[in-house]
């Protein structure tokens, strides 16, 4: 028996699911309503969050399965073991790429959405180095300190998310919502796809699995990760088309910001209700970013043991912060995000499913 | 002690990160605007002016006349014995201001140069667009186009359409309130008084209606010196642009159509004697006869139900074939009063502001995806179409009295 600071104590299924609900939930919600209904054109869109949600749970579980088989291991062991050290080095290597990008992507989302709606006059430059420096900050730390972050905040996401719902329901119209199952199965595969780009995030078990207590709850922990996403999305999804129709919706930039916006709590003492709704949606991206930028270290350390976590992250953050300045308009922002969850399909989805196919071929397995 | 200075020194350095705000505007330097109207300029004075000093400059096609309703927060504090001192020198409220350009925004920005509190959105509750405006091909799109893309602005402000100029409609001085926007928005909250008026329609609601493809209708409001009257409607096109307007009678027959009525009155004549029901609501279901794709049949079923407010016809209204006969009465104003609507609206303005189409949509997808583009325009379905009405209407009560 040893005994166990809290800073060292291992997390467990539940903990673990939260953290990729919390990883997942990010930029995605606010755009996803608009990518699906401009894909189905209509209140149908709720198949494909649905459809996306099973196929991401049938890669997260192969993933899951894989870092499964090495506990306590990390990516760049057990790619190592499985594929050769060199192959692991790439791989780890553009594993941290595709992290640090996704840091990136997530620093300047919160640059361009505060300043359009929240500082007109506060450059966007300076909203994201503020917020890269908090990022810094929580990932210095200890890592499953930041981990339990997590779990204080998810539950406030989940109460204002719940009350902005509930004073949208007089706004809902019944006309908005039919006519229901009008879409054929080409869009719904369609924005099957535009919502799975917001599904993105549940790979992180591929790299936290071994700080779990069970390795081989991950299945499970992927299952509740996704599954609250999910209903989430699902449910914003039915509001946002209930409250503005499926026209309405693709012509909105940001629609589930609109939705926050057309509360309006009776009474007129509390109008601006999206200001709650943008202080719960920073901390989402908070976590998130500070979820990649943790992955993106501890892939580096595993490859190079002997620089410690704090210079990596001063070596990383001007690269990340420049990283993040280069799209030059919204347009560039939007593609700069696709062009990341599709590469990501390809180093965190595909080239892992590869290595388990390989690691139960050749019979690999690690040890406790 | 090396680590020391350095940590020190960047304590100082961060700490003034965290002391700027870029952003701050004290509320004293916020122009609430809480109402704006847009009109179609009086005189070409200006546009004159404005051509002449630089000719080659990008135009629109419709210059606007765009007048801000600012609150003047020192004026409403009632029976202010110079309390207030600087805060304000006259005991209005409110602060009306006009200018003109070729886009709004311009005309906003403008403002800066007139008044020392900037122009202020998030507070806006109405938007008149006159009838001028929204007469002409696009405007209309126009006119709201700016409100709905500034993400400082709420889709929540409620939209008029006025009968003469926008402008006068801010400018009436209600007795019983200080600011005409804020009465205007109360006025235009009615509804379950009086189904007279169209229920509130938001700048949201015309962001959908604009898109969508249907005709629509949206509140007309009409100024006197000192009041407003919110009654009737204005009917848009599927180009989206005003085609007429239909009277307060009318708005009443399109509300029951539409299933809006959430109070009002009906009046029915017994034996010769006007008897008044008090409408606690009304509820409305089509039916659609789709066998003939060119020749559509509609029946819209409109139940309503209420309580005898006024008799002038000395009966027992606690007879039960009175009531039935009463019933009937009623039930066949309310048919015409529907029957009426559709005629303008089918016969003489040929939009679907019903909203049939949309039924189609909702119930019979299949059907609606063929003839999309051939309802109101290419073939003109709806035109061609049958709509019939069927009215009940219950007596729920009688009031205090029998006789």
């Amino acid at each position: 028996m040893s005994a166990q600071t809290l800073a060292e104590k291992l997390i467990s299924k539940n903990h673990m699911g939260i953290n990729i609900a919390s990883v997942t939930i990010g930029v995605g919600i606010l755009t996803f309503p608009r990518t699906l209904a401009k894909a189905t054109g209509a209140f149908d869109g709720w198949i494909s969050v649905i459809l996306s949600g099973l196929i991401a749970w049938i890669i997260g579980w192969m993933l899951a399965k894989l870092a499964a088989r090495f506990p306590r291991q990390t990516f760049f062991e057990y790619t190592s073991i499985i594929a050769s050290k060199p192959v692991g080095y790439v791989l780890t290597a553009l594993v941290c790429v595709y992290t640090m990008m996704f840091v990136s992507f997530e620093i300047r989302a919160i640059g361009n959405i505060s300043k359009q709606y929240l500082f007109y006059n506060t450059p966007v430059e300076m909203i994201t180095l503020s917020f890269l420096l908090i990022v810094q900050y929580a990932v210095a730390g200890s890592r499953i300190a930041m981990l339990r972050l997590n779990l204080l905040f998810l539950p406030v996401v989940f109460v204002v998310i719940a009350i902005v719902l509930l004073f949208t329901t007089q706004l809902v119209e019944i006309e908005n919502v039919r006519p229901f199952f009008s879409s054929d199965w080409r869009s719904l595969l369609k924005g099957t796809e535009g919502v799975g780009l917001s599904y993105s995030g549940f790979e992180i078990i591929l790299f936290y699995t071994m700080l779990m207590r069970n390795p081989q709850d991950g299945p499970r922990a992927i299952a509740l990760g996704l599954a609250i996403p999910v209903l989430l999305y699902l449910t914003i999804y039915m509001f946002v088309i209930g409250v503005f129709s499926a026209e309405v919706a693709k012509n909105l930039t940001y629609p589930t910001i609109e939705l926050a916006k057309e509360v309006e709590i009776p009474g007129g003492f509390f109008e601006r209700v999206e200001s709650i709704f943008f202080t719960i949606w920073i901390m989402t991206i908070f976590n998130t970013s500070a979820m990649w930028l943790d992955i993106t270290i501890i892939n580096l350390t595993s490859m190079f043991t002997r620089i410690t976590k704090i210079v990596w992250i001063l070596i990383l953050s001007p690269i990340v912060y420049f990283i993040a300045m280069l799209p030059q308009n919204l347009v560039d922002f939007f593609s700069f995000a696709d062009r990341l969850t599709y590469s990501g399909f390809i180093i965190v989805y595909l080239i892992p499913i590869i290595l388990l196919l390989m690691a139960k071929m050749r019979g690999v397995k690690g040890h406790e | 002690m090396n680590k020391r200075i350095v940590s020190l020194c960047l304590f100082v350095t961060l700490l003034t990160l965290v002391a700027g705000c870029w952003d701050q505007v004290q509320i004293e330097e916020r122009g609430f605007v809480v109402g704006v109207t847009i009109d179609v300029p009086r005189s070409s004075e200006t546009e004159k002016k404005a051509n002449q000093e630089a000719p080659d400059k990008p135009k629109g096609k419709q210059r606007f006349l765009m007048t801000h309703q600012i609150v003047i927060p020192g004026g409403l504090i009632s029976g202010s014995q110079g309390i207030s001192g600087g805060q304000n020198t006259t005991d209005e409220a409110f602060l009306n201001l006009s200018s003109e350009g070729d886009s709004l925004f311009e005309v906003s920005r403008e403002l800066s140069t007139r008044i020392s509190r900037n122009p202020f959105y998030q507070h806006l509750k109405i938007l008149v667009v006159s009838e001028e405006i929204a007469r002409q091909a696009s405007t209309f799109t126009d006119a709201v186009d700016i409100l709905l893309r500034d993400p400082d602005s709420r889709r929540s402000s409620k939209v008029f359409i006025s009968k003469g100029d926008a402008r006068k409609v801010i400018e009436v001085r209600p007795k019983t309130e200080k600011i005409p926007s804020l009465y205007i928005n109360s006025v235009g909250e009615n509804i379950n008084k009086n189904s007279r008026m169209l229920p509130e329609v938001t700048i949201g609601d015309v962001h959908q209606y604009l898109l969508n493809q249907y005709s629509f209708a949206l509140p007309r409001i009409v100024a006197e010196k000192e009041e407003v009257k919110v009654a009737g409607s204005a009917i848009f096109s599927t180009k989206n642009k005003l085609i007429g307007f239909l009277g307060e009678e009318e708005t009443e027959g399109l509300n029951f159509l539409t299933g809006h009525v959430k109070g009002g009155l009906l009046k029915a004549k017994y034996k010769d004697n006007l008897i008044v029901l008090n409408i606690h609501g009304a509820k409305k279901s089509v039916e659609a006869d789709i066998r003939d794709k060119k020749r559509i049949k509609f029946t819209i079923k409109i139940q309503c139900e209420g309580t005898i407010f006024e008799s002038y016809a000395k009966i027992d209204l606690l007879n039960a074939a009175i009531m039935q006969q009463l019933q009937a009465a009623f039930a066949k104003e309310n048919e015409r009063l529907c029957r009426d609507t559709i005629r303008k609206v089918h016969q003489d303005l040929k939009a679907d502001a019903i909203g049939l189409g949309s039924h189609l949509k909702q119930n019979h997808y299949s059907l609606w995806k063929q003839i999309r583009d051939d309802w109101e325009q290419g073939q003109k379905l709806f035109e061609k179409s049958e709509i019939h009405v069927e009215a009940n209407v219950y007596i729920r009560n009688i009031g205090g009295i029998n006789k």
